[in-house]
């Protein structure tokens, strides 16, 4: 491992992903954050947290998915999500490319000893959003975002 | 090229951008993040991305202020009371489409003046209510 120099801190940003809490409907989402890079950019993903602070239905037993397996709500990293169709869901609009779950009240966080998420930008501009999705079609949700996203400006 | 020290690095802050889908009514703006700069600290503009996720309704705008795009995030000096006047010193434009834009960071601002220092995002309409998203960061040398 190499000793790193002033030219290499100054084109490295850590980006904030912060949502304080915030309410999101049934079956409804929000954007977090977004960031679009291209060639030599590069994101690294790596730590988050998402709390569910409480929803409205009393229990988890009586709450209605959307999609098993994503919980009450999740964070999800969608790539190229723009939401122009008239659904705006980003699960059709975009690709998943990392996901941090919450099945019921209480924090969860993205494992930092995980391989880290490398997003690595192309010859065209891609954009990487952070999207908040409340997974039910009858609960109502509270929840708060800590995160951060490494920016490396130039990685050649 | 020398290497970092850590006299060098804890003078180093970056400062959030960081809004998330927040509505914003016809002509109306919000000031997402004030800075006050001291004598011998800089202010690096150069990373900021401006995601226009939705308008309501949709349909054709009327842009209030012909210069600038639908929705503009503006870094702006002096301390701004109400809704933002005259050109910013550097400004994030969304022209016509939803979609996103960002800084090109190699093509930067260093600001240097003492002065308080405010990114305010405007929707620029005077007939839609925009989601719109600002993420980024702004780094501060604390001693120059």
């Amino acid at each position: 491992m190499g000793y790193i120099t002033e030219k290499q801190i100054a084109d490295r940003l850590d980006l904030p992903v912060a949502l304080p809490t915030t309410e999101v409907k049934r079956n409804n989402w929000l954007v977090v954050a977004t960031f679009k890079i291209q060639s030599p950019m590069q994101l690294t993903f790596r730590y988050l947290q998402l709390q569910l602070v409480d929803f409205t239905t009393v229990g988890t037993s009586g709450v209605t998915l959307v999609e098993s397996g994503k919980g009450m709500c999740y964070v999800g990293i969608f790539k190229n999500y723009d939401g122009t169709s008239p659904s705006g869901n980003p699960n059709l609009q975009g690709t998943l490319n990392d996901v941090v779950i919450a099945s019921a009240a209480g924090v969860v966080s993205r494992n930092p000893d995980n391989a880290s998420l490398v997003l690595t930008g192309g010859a065209v501009p891609e954009s990487y959003s952070f999207v908040l999705v409340n997974n039910t079609t009858n609960t109502d949700i509270r929840a708060n975002i800590n995160g951060q996203i490494r920016l490396d400006l130039n990685i050649l | 090229m020398s290497y970092l020290t850590d006299d060098i690095t804890s003078g180093i802050v970056d400062v959030p951008i960081a809004l998330p889908q927040t509505l914003i009514g016809p002509n109306e703006s919000l000031v997402i993040s004030t800075i006050q700069l001291k004598t011998m600290q800089v202010l690096k503009f150069r990373w900021a991305n401006l995601h226009l996720v939705k308008t309501d309704p949709l349909g054709s705008p009327v842009k209030v202020n012909s210069s600038f795009g639908l929705v503009y995030l503006g870094l702006y000096a002096g301390h701004v009371l109400g809704k933002p006047t005259g050109t910013p010193l550097a400004s994030l434009n969304i022209e016509t489409n939803l979609g996103v834009k960002c800084t090109n960071p190699f093509a930067h601002r260093d600001i240097a003046v003492p002065d308080t220092y405010q990114l305010i995002v405007t929707n620029n309409t005077s007939n839609l209510t925009v989601s719109v998203v600002a993420s980024g960061a702004m780094r501060i040398y604390l001693k120059t």
